[in-house]
């Protein structure tokens, strides 16, 4: 699964380059410092999975098509 | 267009509408109680009804229940905004325009609560302050609607502070805990202090509506507990805000926007206890209100309309055909002009001297604001 490590860009670039990432590959594994709970509300709607957890120090969020 | 933005989209109208009242009100025409509903019922309501609709979902990992209900929440609530205006002109009857308002709310408080109850995870902190705030929300209206309904002795700063504290000061502390941890990039400092902090308001809100009743020596106690209620969000905030970032990303111009609207809530919520001795209303109430929940709501807004409108609108378009990127759909320089010289009107408008130059000043930044968020739709 490819993998997206998000941790230092601002904000807005993150739900560009996520899309960007998921259209190329399918799927994703999102690497990034808080749950970003809003970004996998609206995957969600778009019909994407999205299975979150925290590894101690960073959250990994698993997004793939339903 | 997505219900929330339709929601902070008519909310912004009410947003300029009130604010050039305000100024007309400073010059001595007779506005005040237009400019505050329009503001409070209007503009701060609207908007935090729709950010609970995108918000509560998220937070919960659920969808949004009952969405034709709240559709009609957002004609009636609009309506009732605009005959509450009437009314406070005397055009049309409070009873009709409290009647349809405090409809709004409760499809609007049903919505929110049967989200609630489908939720897939726990409720965080935020959830459980949004929750009490509705029903501070519902009990502000209805008691407005039995008072003009001749059914209830009317005391205004019970309805204030139904309304103020309870409905907007809450969801502004559930907002916060949610969004300034999320934003920021760090881990809130006390998870504890934040649920000592939920604890605390509203036993001391509870106890100020009392006061207000009953007691002047209770409300002094209960509203110190507000009080400190109040320093101890600031506390939680602050010291996570200075705590080492999970990142090296530049500070988020909404935090930015928190961080100096906080500030004025802690100059605001300290004139409190004042107010029983000297006449600091005026103060009291634009410190909170213009200046922590306003800014509060213009850098949540920086966030969350450029976000919805771009996963709304481009997201799909993304390597179809060349699409704008979320930071090209608001002017930064707009942002940092309305960040800088937003605070200086405020400051300038508890000053009685001076009163005029700030708000004029702060409705300019305002306009800007406004204005910015409308491009987003058209970038």
């Amino acid at each position: 699964m490819e993998r997206l490590d998000v941790r230092g860009l601002p904000h807005p670039e993150r739900p560009p380059l996520v899309m960007k990432k998921l259209q190329e590959h399918g799927e994703l594994e999102l690497i990034v410092e808080v749950e970003p709970k809003p970004l996998m509300a609206m995957l969600r709607e778009k019909g994407y999975v999205c299975e979150s957890r925290f590894d101690g120090e960073k959250w990994i969020v698993r997004i793939r098509r339903a | 267009m997505n219900l929330a933005l339709k929601f902070l989209y008519s909310a912004l109208v009410y947003l300029v509408v009130a604010a050039f009242l305000g100024i007309l009100n400073l010059f001595g025409f007779y506005f005040k109680p237009v400019h505050s509903h329009l503001m409070l019922a209007g503009f701060v309501s609207l908007t935090i009804v729709g950010a609970m609709y995108q918000i509560v979902p998220t937070i919960l990992g659920t969808e949004l229940r009952g969405k034709s209900l709240a559709e009609g929440s957002f004609y009636l609530l609009n309506l009732g905004t605009v005959l509450l205006a009437l009314s406070m002109r005397g055009i049309v009857d409070f009873s009709i325009s409290a009647a349809v308002y405090t409809l709004g709310a409760i499809l609007f408080a049903i919505v929110i609560f049967l989200t609630i109850s489908s939720a897939r995870l726990s409720p965080s902190i935020a959830v459980w302050f949004f929750a009490a705030a509705i029903i501070y929300y519902l009990a502000g209206v209805v008691y407005a609607l039995l008072a003009f309904s001749g059914i209830l002795t009317f005391n205004i700063r019970v309805h204030a502070h139904l309304l103020a504290a309870g409905w907007i000061g809450l969801t502004t502390f559930g907002g916060l805990y949610e969004l300034f941890p999320m934003l920021s990039l760090r881990k809130l400092r006390s998870q504890k202090l934040g649920w000592a902090t939920f604890v605390i308001s509203n036993v001391a809100l509870v106890g100020m509506l009392y006061g207000f009743a009953y007691s002047e020596k209770a409300l002094l106690i209960f509203g110190t507990l507000f009080v400190l209620s109040f320093y101890m969000l600031a506390l939680n905030l602050l010291l996570t805000l200075a705590s080492k970032p999970e990142s090296e990303a530049e500070l988020d111009i909404s935090v930015k926007f928190f961080v100096v609207a906080l500030i004025f809530g802690l100059a605001g919520i300290t004139l409190a206890p004042l107010n029983l001795f000297f006449d600091l209303t005026f103060q009291h109430s634009h410190l909170l209100l213009a200046g922590w929940i306003a800014l509060t709501i213009i850098g949540a807004e920086y966030h969350i309309i450029p976000m919805i409108t771009w996963m709304e609108k481009y997201a799909d378009k993304l390597g179809v055909e060349d699409v704008p990127m979320i930071a090209d759909l608001f002017n930064m320089k707009i942002g940092k002009f309305v960040l800088y010289l937003s605070p200086i009107g405020v400051a300038l408008l508890v000053i009685p001297q001076i009163a005029v130059i700030g708000g004029a000043l702060f409705t300019i930044t305002i306009l800007a604001f406004v204005a910015d968020m409308f491009a987003v739709r058209i970038r």
